[in-house]
């Protein structure tokens, strides 16, 4: 392995910098960064393990060679120890694991009852977490180290074994939907864990964000609502790749105050970092040389140099796609391991644990990955990691480039832009990838529907106090949704409590992955019945979905608003990669019939879209443009669709869509506009301009959110909810927030008796009605604070869609800005007009 | 309930309507209810005590409890069981006793049956809201019913049946092990009460053998189906333990005394038969066949004497399972050399092979076997006998594999090489012995051949 050179040798391997050097010093290298920068060597900040670890930790850290601790490892161990609640925030491979085994381990050699429970958020991460233990136990006393029971319990441990991790398991290493479905709703039978559960350890943070965080946080409420049960009180430990709000995330999701440690003390080697472009391929057009071949040539060249590389790709397919290119130039030798491999979901786990392996011994030189690497899986450091793409967040870049550094040698990231605008952008403003705190995560437990299902769960597990509240809900939303129940026959009020009378299971009827109960089931019907994955597994287990008939494969499901766009008949639905024919949709059993095709064309739905605003919770405020934060409903309908042809994107067919309406009930953020303010736009140009802003905070939104493009949408109202139905809101109830209420004749049928909140119109209490109007809005039903997290960090927003407007090399607009302008306009200028008027 | 009482509470207030509008606004939470919910009551209604005692439960502290003493002597008679099981009989025939168990002798005051009807079928969120606890007395059966009457009496109705148990170190169920006992002892945690409780020292599920014992006949082993198939008793106006919780529900809800007299009558059939069943099924353990007598009863009436140890009258049921030739008698034969061959009696294996043989000489296990043993005892002219057999079926396969083009695995081949030594040897022992008598062992005239 190249290190460090050894000193005084005479004929030297040349170390790892040098070889950067080397390869920087190519001129087809040169001319392709154009920006570069290097992060200087941090040393390391070492202080002794804290005194109160138990003596038997002290020297099996010592027969381990850890003599002394990170400073970080050192402050979150302490916390622990002292029952705070810790969340620590460091790089990858800073040594987080040792911060929370310890503490764990303390607990057991004290008492050897004490019962620890440790959450994954997937299966993978978890069992590899028992080797890291395994690591550090075998340098315990023997006669100590075979009392511990450490075990992994997911949908993969044998029914044999369950009921021993149950009884005996001091260590249960699981993930939150087992948590969820296989131990809360059975805690009798975990009533020795449950009663003696002394710390409950949640790693990768960063991956409970939007609904999953949401569905997380409920989760928790209903652990810690059984452990005060039992008599217990966990403390918790969390770790967290960097994002911009650890703590915050982690105090949402535990609902009470959390001990910060985010100051690494791990040494770093010098780093260094290229924004690669690639070169055009065409002047005229515009279109640069495909980022793979870049890739491909950068790293046959590392490889070349014998620096140990990860590639990370955007997709599956092109994971596959460099690879082989990838092996064709480097095959192995006869006899040999093969140097090149590829890493992604649905690879084995055997052949991952594997690659794994090969990576951490160094006999593994390459790596070519999804994010499916990116996530805690302890490969060690290696020399070089190249982004192929933005990997859509801040976090999961520096989580990616991560991946590449060592303690005692320098290292290199390289980030290849693709043709995509956000990579583009970056590579325009390389300041905003490095300077750029990393995007928050947000979630909101309190979403109608999360909060409703998992209080069902809770409700079967435990009997509710009348006037108890389920975690920070409230004991009002509390009460009134188990009135709710109550009613419907799910629980029995008695004089003091509510009681789970239906005899269903509930929690079986929540995906934590998903919001609604009822989506639409994307069934195969061309696959094998015999074939891997048939029927409705994972997440559409108990959807009540699954194969219509004798065969088929559920390959996927789309919530019920998005479905009429995505999978209408004779749609090509896209899925990893591989183009579906939508031979049917069935409305009424909610399942759409696809078989696989291979077309040169793709289809494009066009909408006919409306959005109401219901209640205000937030706002409006601001001193011209007026935004607000609330519940809206957002009405979509499928009119059309056009099948446009890959590359030339030309137009080569359409047809109608007949399927009804949908409704999205859903928060979002908006801000209005006064005219006055856009008095420099020529009214013409007034909804080009509203559209291309809508889209440039729409990506900001994205990237401040951390969070998939479509799990938000946007809405563009060029007269804002105005016009003569306006019924300016006056509040209802006491004290709640005023609600604009839709015109009446605008209701559709189906809402219109008796939901609708009875008002008091208040003259001029709402100046901003006419305005022309911007909205942001949470594509899950119930929104996961998404929407919130835009209307406290609206200033950010602005200015980041400001500078995507401002920077981009097009002339009047193109896909990687505001959108292409309709002919004779100049949308960038018009969509930067109404970003300034929102800026004022 | 009027949204004004909902209100108030430092959450805010939300009215009902308001909610469940916004809520299927959303899309809706998951329809965890049943078909027919319960009806509006119309008001006033009778107490629960008051309903519940139309049933014949009687106010007994916080609960409501039934005393009913049913005579199991018809049922009996018409199960065909001798008589009722004693404590003594169950743990002999039917059930292995964990090493710990305390020791016997078991009487009359140490048993106890149990069945609960709940809500819901699993989880820890179960509820039962009917628990019968019975004690036999001679030919009848003492039995003690708890009705939830009020959720909040639970605590008190599981100390009762706790008390109800407590001297008592045998508990017979059915399918308890599954369910009926875990269901009470995850109340009793719940409830901050000692699991142990309600778990008498020895749990006796009767699923567990009559699984061992009838899985054949019985396909689903429930206790409606060993009712019918085992007992030869039907029950009439029978109200489905599925429909129990719809039915409590309702009673919740107000609804008269009637919804539940079907519940109560089925927890106390199902405690009748539990008791009956295993006076019968201790019969047949005792070698008194449950008629008519399937072709299987004997061999897995075997296989479930030697697991309880009782090595002899396994024996003797194998011997007549073998004997009667009923259908699964290969089965029982290739158990018994299985045991012969552990204790290394061949002399006795040697007349088990040669039926098998007989029945079917195209089954080259017992022919190897067979032909194993007879050479080892030196009858060269049988095992020629049967090797002789062997080839002609050896070579007709061999003949259909050729027409059919089918390449032979390695392990018909590695077969057809070992006869082909085999035949070898004897044929050299044959010729250094004389002439020899190819006699005494005769494929059966149906199946046989006539070759060689």
């Amino acid at each position: 392995m190249a290190g460090l050179p050894a000193p005084g040798a005479t004929l030297r391997h040349p170390s790892t910098g040098e070889r950067i050097a080397e390869l920087r010093a190519r001129p087809w290298v040169s001319g392709r960064i154009v920006h570069e920068t290097t992060i200087p060597a941090r040393p390391a900040q070492l202080c002794p393990w804290p005194e109160r670890l138990h003596p038997e930790l002290h020297q099996a850290l010592r027969g381990r060679g850890l003599d002394r601790a990170y400073s970080h490892q050192a402050l979150a161990i302490e916390a622990a120890l002292a029952g705070e609640d810790v969340t620590l925030v460091t790089p990858t491979a800073s040594g987080k694991t040792l911060g929370f085994v310890l503490p764990v381990l303390d607990a057991w050699l004290r008492d050897p009852d004490s019962r620890a429970l440790w959450l994954f958020p997937t299966k993978a991460l978890a069992q590899d977490q028992l080797a890291g233990l395994r690591d550090l136990t075998e340098r315990l006393p023997a006669e100590r180290r075979e009392l511990l029971r450490a075990a992994t319990f997911d949908g993969d441990t044998p029914t044999g074994l369950r009921r021993a991790i149950r009884e005996d398991g001091h260590i249960v290493v699981t993930n939150p939907d087992m948590l969820h479905a296989g131990i809360l709703p059975n805690h009798t039978g975990w009533a020795r864990l449950l009663r003696s559960l002394r710390y409950v350890v949640i790693d990768e943070l960063h991956a409970y964000r939007g609904l999953f965080g949401s569905h997380l946080a409920n989760v928790l409420r209903r652990l810690f609502r059984i452990c005060r049960f039992y008599g217990s009180t966990p403390t918790v430990i969390c770790c967290s790749a960097t994002i911009g709000n650890p703590g915050e995330l982690a105090e949402r999701l535990l609902e009470r105050p959390v001990r910060l440690v985010d100051r690494s003390g791990a040494p770093q080697a010098e780093r260094h970092l290229w924004f690669w472009a690639p070169p055009l391929a065409s002047g005229t057009m515009g279109i640069r040389r495909s980022a793979v071949l870049e890739a491909r040539r950068l790293m046959a060249e590392l490889l070349r140099l014998d620096l140990q590389t990860i590639g990370f790709c955007q997709s599956r397919s092109s994971v596959e796609v460099l690879l082989s290119y990838l092996r064709q130039l480097h095959p192995s030798g006869p006899g040999e391991a093969e140097p090149v491999r590829g890493y992604r979901g649905g690879y084995l786990p055997l052949e991952r644990r594997a690659i794994e392996a090969g990576l951490r011994s160094g006999s593994v030189r390459a790596v070519v990955a999804t994010n499916a690497l990116e996530l805690g899986i302890d490969i060690g450091g290696l020399d070089a990691s190249v982004l192929v793409g933005y990997p859509g967040t801040l976090a999961s870049t520096w989580q990616q480039l991560g991946r590449a550094g060592r303690r005692d040698a320098a290292s290199l990231g390289v980030f290849i832009a693709s043709d995509a605008p956000l990579d583009q952008f970056l590579l325009r403003h390389p300041e905003y990838l490095l300077e750029t705190p990393p995007e928050r995560g947000l979630v909101d437990p309190d979403n109608l529907l999360v909060l409703g299902s998992h209080l069902q769960a809770a409700a079967f597990e435990l009997a509710f106090e009348v006037g108890e509240s389920f975690g920070r809900a409230g004991d009002g939303l509390t009460g009134s949704l188990l009135e709710c129940f109550a009613a419907d026959g799910l629980v029995h009020r008695t004089a003091s409590r509510y009681h789970w009378s239906a005899d269903a299971f509930p929690a079986e009827a929540i995906s934590l992955r998903r919001a609604a109960a009822s989506n639409v089931v994307i069934i195969d019907t061309s696959s094998d019945p015999a074939g891997p994955g048939q029927g409705p597994q994972g997440p559409w287990a108990g959807s009540g979905g699954g194969r219509p008939g004798s065969h088929g494969r559920v390959i996927g499901e789309t919530d019920q608003f998005s479905a009429p766009v995505l999978v209408h008949d004779d749609a090509i639905y896209l899925h990893e990669g591989r183009q579906y024919h939508v031979e049917r949709l069935d409305w009424e059993e909610k399942r759409a019939y696809v078989h696989p095709v291979s077309v040169d064309h793709y289809t494009l739905a066009e909408t006919r879209q409306t959005l109401r605003v219901l209640e205000r919770f937030a706002g409006p405020v601001g001193a011209r443009a007026r935004r607000s934060h609330g519940e809206v409903r957002v009405s979509r309908l499928a009119t059309v669709y056009k099948k446009v042809r890959f590359l030339t994107h030309e137009n080569v067919g359409s047809g109608p869509i007949h399927l009804p309406e949908q409704d999205l009930h859903t928060t979002a953020v908006w801000v209005a506009i006064p005219p006055e303010a856009l008095t420099a736009l020529p009214p013409a140009d007034l909804l080009t301009g509203l559209t291309g802003a809508s889209r440039a905070l729409h990506a900001a939104a994205c990237l401040l959110c951390m969070c998939d493009p479509r799990d938000l949408g946007t809405h563009v109202e060029p007269r804002g909810q105005s016009g003569p139905g306006l019924h300016p809101g006056g509040g209802r109830g006491s004290g709640s927030p005023s609600a604009l209420v839709p015109p009446p004749p605008a209701e559709p049928q189906e809402f219109a008796a008796g939901w609708r909140p009875e008002v008091e119109p208040v003259p001029g209490a709402s100046a901003e009605a006419g305005w022309p109007a911007l909205y942001l809005y949470d594509a899950t039903p119930g929104g996961v604070g998404f929407a919130e997290g835009c209307f406290e960090s609206f200033g950010d927003l602005v200015t980041s869609a400001l500078e995507l407007a401002a920077g981009c090399s097009c002339a009047a607009g193109c896909p990687s800005c505001v959108g292409p302008p309709p002919a004779g306009t100049d949308a960038r200028a018009a969509a930067a007009a109404v970003l300034r008027a929102l800026a004022d | 309930m009027p949204a004004a009482e909902l209100a108030g509470g430092t959450g805010g207030s939300l009215a009902l309507a308001d909610l469940r509008r916004r809520l299927a606004a959303m899309g809706g939470l998951a329809d965890l209810s049943r078909p027919a919910p319960p009806r509006p009551r119309p008001a006033p209604v009778e107490s629960p005590v008051s309903r519940a005692g139309r049933l014949g439960f009687v106010a007994d502290a916080a609960t409501l409890v039934r005393r009913v003493k049913v005579d199991l002597g018809p049922f009996l008679e018409r199960a065909g069981a001798p008589g009722p099981a004693t404590a003594e009989q169950l743990v002999r025939l039917l059930f292995r006793l964990p090493a710990a168990a305390p020791a016997g002798p078991f009487g009359e005051a140490d048993l106890a049956v149990l069945d609960i009807e709940t809500l819901g079928l699993r989880g820890s969120g179960v509820v039962p809201f009917l628990v019968g606890v019975g004690v036999p007395r001679g030919s009848s059966v003492e039995i003690d019913q708890w009705l939830l009457a009020d959720l909040e009496a639970e605590p008190a109705m599981l100390d009762a049946i706790a008390a109800r148990l407590a001297s008592r170190r045998l508990l017979l169920t059915y399918n308890g092990r599954c369910f009926d006992l875990p269901v009470l002892q995850a109340r009793c945690i719940l409830n901050r009460r000692s699991p142990e409780a309600v778990a008498p020292p020895i749990h006796c599920d009767l699923l567990g053998p009559v699984r061992r014992l009838f899985r054949a006949r019985l396909g689903a082993c429930t206790l409606r189906q060993a009712e019918v198939c085992l007992l030869g008793l039907e029950r009439v106006d029978d109200v489905p333990g599925a429909e129990a919780p719809a039915r409590f529900r309702a009673w919740l809800g107000g609804a008269p005394a009637s919804v539940l007299e079907g519940v109560v009558r089925h927890n106390q059939l199902d405690l009748c038969a539990t008791l009956v069943l295993a006076a019968r099924v201790a019969a047949h353990a005792a070698g008194d066949l449950i008629r008519p007598v399937h072709p299987a009863d004997r061999y897995r009436l075997a296989v479930h004497l030697a697991a309880l140890g009782m090595e002899d009258a396994a024996e003797a049921q194998l011997t007549s399972a073998f004997g009667d030739r009923a259908s699964p008698w290969a089965q029982a034969a290739g158990h018994r050399l299985a045991r012969f061959r552990r204790r290394g009696a061949w002399p006795a294996a040697l007349p088990v092979l040669a039926e098998l043989w007989r029945r079917d000489p195209a089954d080259l296990a017992a022919a190897r076997g067979l032909a194993i043993t007879l050479e080892r005892d030196g009858d060269i002219g049988g095992a020629l006998r049967v090797c002789l057999e062997a080839e002609r079926v050896l070579g007709a396969r061999a003949l259909w594999r050729r027409r059919l083009a089918v390449v032979p695995d390695a392990r018909v081949s590695r077969s057809e090489d070992e006869w082909r030594r085999r035949g070898a040897r004897l044929r050299r022992r044959a010729a250094r012995q004389g002439p020899i008598l190819l006699t005494g062992l005769e494929p059966a005239a149906d199946r046989g051949s006539g070759a060689a």
